[in-house]
């Protein structure tokens, strides 16, 4: 498996990636990361070395978020469905390999504020399915591995995932008065 | 919109996850229905959006926090063993735990030394603290857990077996 920057390098970008899609906010991603790949190795005997190590990662981190989410809530008068708060998050965060005109960058920032927000608004289940499916690119299977059901219900989540983030996407984006 | 029973096919049709046979009674009933004609492009639009959204960065020193906490993280308490004396006792897991602090002692700055470590063995120790049952300290020398780790790290010295 070679050495601790190895993995990192091989699914450090996509873990954290994930992680920041689901929680939201740079810090909590980091954290989120964090816990996920010390849990890692210090439950690597659980570890079935017939699974893909990154599909067992991202159930750790999944794991994780759900399991912050269900103790914040029961502390907060909010529910799981309830939109997270969010940070405004730096420019430089998004890859510095991006050529493009700051015009054009202000507009994909301003772009991918809208979409953050727009899955901040779903259901953790449908967030983690869609950024599962259409962002990290799982197949239904793995992502019924790592979200512990079946792929029917995958099916179910990412179709009504999807419905409500266009819907969630649309009327921010008219609010924004981008969308005709 | 009209419920159709394909329409719960739609998103999986477009991501190509539908069974031969299901993909084609998903395509026969597109052909004739625009409803869900409608909400397949609906669909498609909404995965686009989200696939082309750009990659967040890992903070580069994220590596380093995460090799931090796993230096810096250390054997679980001695647990309770009813009706034995406790010096009777000694944790194999000592070995790797030493020779661990050890590494890191050793390491230019915090954090290379553990990220440069062969992770099965990096996984090893860690999983020796967690699934640790006590040793008798005339066993602890065939306790041979952190040997591995002391050879990788150039220490031809073995602890000598019973």
């Amino acid at each position: 498996m070679g050495s601790l920057s190895e993995l990192m390098a091989r699914c450090g970008e996509k873990a954290y990636n994930f992680a920041f899609r689901l929680a939201g906010n740079e810090h909590d991603a980091r954290d989120l990361v964090q816990e996920a790949f010390v849990r890692a190795v210090t439950h690597y005997g659980g570890y079935d070395k017939g699974r893909p190590f990154e599909s067992w990662l991202f159930t750790i981190m999944r794991n994780i978020y759900l399991d912050e989410v269900r103790r914040f809530s029961h502390g907060h008068s909010i529910s799981l469905d309830a939109p997270m708060a969010r940070e405004e998050r730096p420019w430089e965060e998004v890859l510095p390999s991006s050529e493009l005109e700051p015009a054009a960058s202000l507009v994909q920032r301003e772009s991918d504020e809208v979409l953050q927000k727009a899955l901040d608004s779903l259901a953790v289940h449908y967030r983690t399915a869609l950024t599962l499916c259409d962002i990290e690119g799982f197949s239904y299977e793995e992502i019924g591995t790592i979200m512990a059901c079946p792929v029917g219900t995958v099916r179910s989540r990412i179709s009504e995932g999807r419905r409500l983030f266009r819907k969630a996407y649309e009327e921010l984006e008219r609010g924004a008065g981008r969308f005709n | 919109m009209k419920e159709h029973e394909e329409s719960r096919l739609m998103s999986a049709y477009a991501d190509g996850e539908l069974s031969d046979e299901e993909r084609a009674r998903a395509e026969t009933h597109l052909r004739a229905c625009q409803a869900c004609r409608l909400d397949m492009e609906s669909l498609r639009y909404a995965k686009r959006l989200l696939s082309g959204a750009p990659r967040r960065a890992m903070p580069p020193e994220l590596i380093a926090d995460i090799a931090d906490r796993l230096g810096t993280a250390g054997p679980p308490p001695r647990p309770k063993v009813w009706g034995l004396s406790p010096r009777a006792w000694f944790p194999a897991g000592a070995f790797a735990a030493a020779a661990l602090s050890a590494m890191i002692w050793i390491g230019l700055k915090p954090g290379a030394a553990e990220r440069e470590i062969p992770l099965e063995l990096l996984m090893a120790a860690h999983s020796r603290y967690a699934a640790e049952t006590l040793v008798s300290e005339e066993n602890a020398a065939a306790a041979d857990y952190s040997s591995p780790l002391n050879l990788h790290n150039g220490d031809t010295d073995e602890l000598e077996l019973d």
